[in-house]
């Protein structure tokens, strides 16, 4: 829970501050960051999304060869996660804003090449936020690993269906909360991603299918259940506010890792854009420590 | 629409199988034809990968998994 009421918080600058004065300069700070327009998340979703489809009458057309559409497909698919991200938290707009409208839209596009239905994301993602490393209700939870390498593993073991039918675990929370209705997105989306790969392998694009949509899935589910859930959540036992998460230097960089060095601030703040969350994260640095948040590598 | 659920449910049910014989087994044997191969094991490409890709997805229906671990 971060330390606790009423004693004052030393920082780094030797200066104290009560508990009240520091939520009350974080939430300062971090309402600074709330203001911009993300313009970059559209162009992301929607880019990468026409960066996809592309591929396939390129390929077909022999225009690309298939060798280098693949990777490409792979990036796409780890690149259409976090626009759907911020639109699920309203970034580009809240509900009743005038841009609403581009709001869904990027959430809804972004997430064809993963196949994933929007509004199943947008529901198990708001439990995640409210019950992080819980181990009934966080719908992420799965994807607790001993380590790096076993999380990879378990990313392609718990997608499997196991006995307990397909959407095993985001099925069970969305019945938990009441929204087994969205569950037919789910139907459809399923229904359609296979019904456009047994086409294409019986029009004699097998292999086109199976490279530029079929194994970038499960590439990319795997980079983004590692970056996104595994990473900064890793051992995922705490859950209080300061410490259900982490920052952390990644060995790949920062955009290799989607951001997600800094993936607390998002927690701690839901409305800073990802692209912002660096600089947040500087300025409320000396804040962040006095909360004792968890510090791994010489994060800057 | 009752019908509609049923038939939805029920693909989604055995939908490794039908994914085992409707993807898998072109994929086996149109990789197979890129690489030249022909009658193996005197079948038709196509048949050999309708019979990896069945037997692999019949497999995985029951198991629950495509590979050797499961949740």
């Amino acid at each position: 829970m971060g330390h606790s009421g009423i004693f004052p918080r030393q920082l780094d600058m030797g200066e104290t501050m009560t508990e009240a004065e520091l939520r009350k300069q974080e939430r300062m700070i971090a309402r600074k960051y709330a203001e911009r327009f993300p313009w970059e998340v559209p162009v992301w979703g929607l880019g990468n999304l026409l960066l996809w489809l592309s591929l396939w009458p390129l390929v077909f057309l022999d225009i690309l060869p298939l060798w280098i559409a693949f990777p490409i497909a792979c990036v796409n698919v780890m690149a259409c996660f976090l626009p759907a991200h911020e639109a699920v938290h309203g970034m580009i707009a809240r509900p009743g804003q005038k841009l609403r409208w581009l709001n869904e839209l990027v959430g809804h596009l972004s997430l064809l090449p993963m196949a994933m239905p929007y509004r199943i994301q947008k529901l198990t993602h708001f439990e995640h936020h409210k019950h992080v490393n819980h181990p009934e209700n966080d719908p992420d939870i799965t994807t607790q690993s001993k380590g790096p390498w076993h999380a990879i593993w378990q990313s392609f073991v718990q997608r499997q269906r196991g006995k307990g039918g397909v959407l095993r675990g985001y099925g069970y929370i969305l019945e938990k909360i009441g929204r087994s209705d969205v569950l037919v997105d789910g139907a459809l989306y399923q229904l359609t991603f296979f019904a456009s790969l047994f086409a294409l392998a019986w029009s004699g694009y097998a292999i086109e299918a199976a490279l530029l949509w079929w194994a970038p899935r499960h590439i990319g589910i795997a980079y983004i259940q590692f970056f996104f859930s595994w990473a900064p959540h890793h051992p995922a036992v705490k859950r209080g506010r300061y410490d259900n998460a982490k920052f952390f230097k990644s060995r790949v960089g920062n955009i290799a890792s989607m951001g997600m060095q800094y993936h607390l601030i998002h927690h701690l703040h839901p409305f800073i854009p990802l692209t912002d969350t660096p600089r947040a994260f500087r300025e409320l640095r000396p804040i962040l420590e006095a909360r004792g948040c968890r510090f791994e590598g010489d994060l800057r | 629409m009752p019908i509609v659920e049923f038939f939805v449910r029920k693909t989604l049910h055995f939908m490794p199988i039908l994914f085992g014989f409707l993807f898998f087994g072109p994929l086996f044997a149109q990789i197979m034809d890129r690489f030249g191969l022909q009658q193996p094991l005197g079948l038709s490409t196509l048949t050999l990968g309708l019979i990896i890709g069945g037997a692999w997805g019949i497999a995985a229906f029951f198991r629950g998994s495509w590979i050797w671990a499961r949740p």
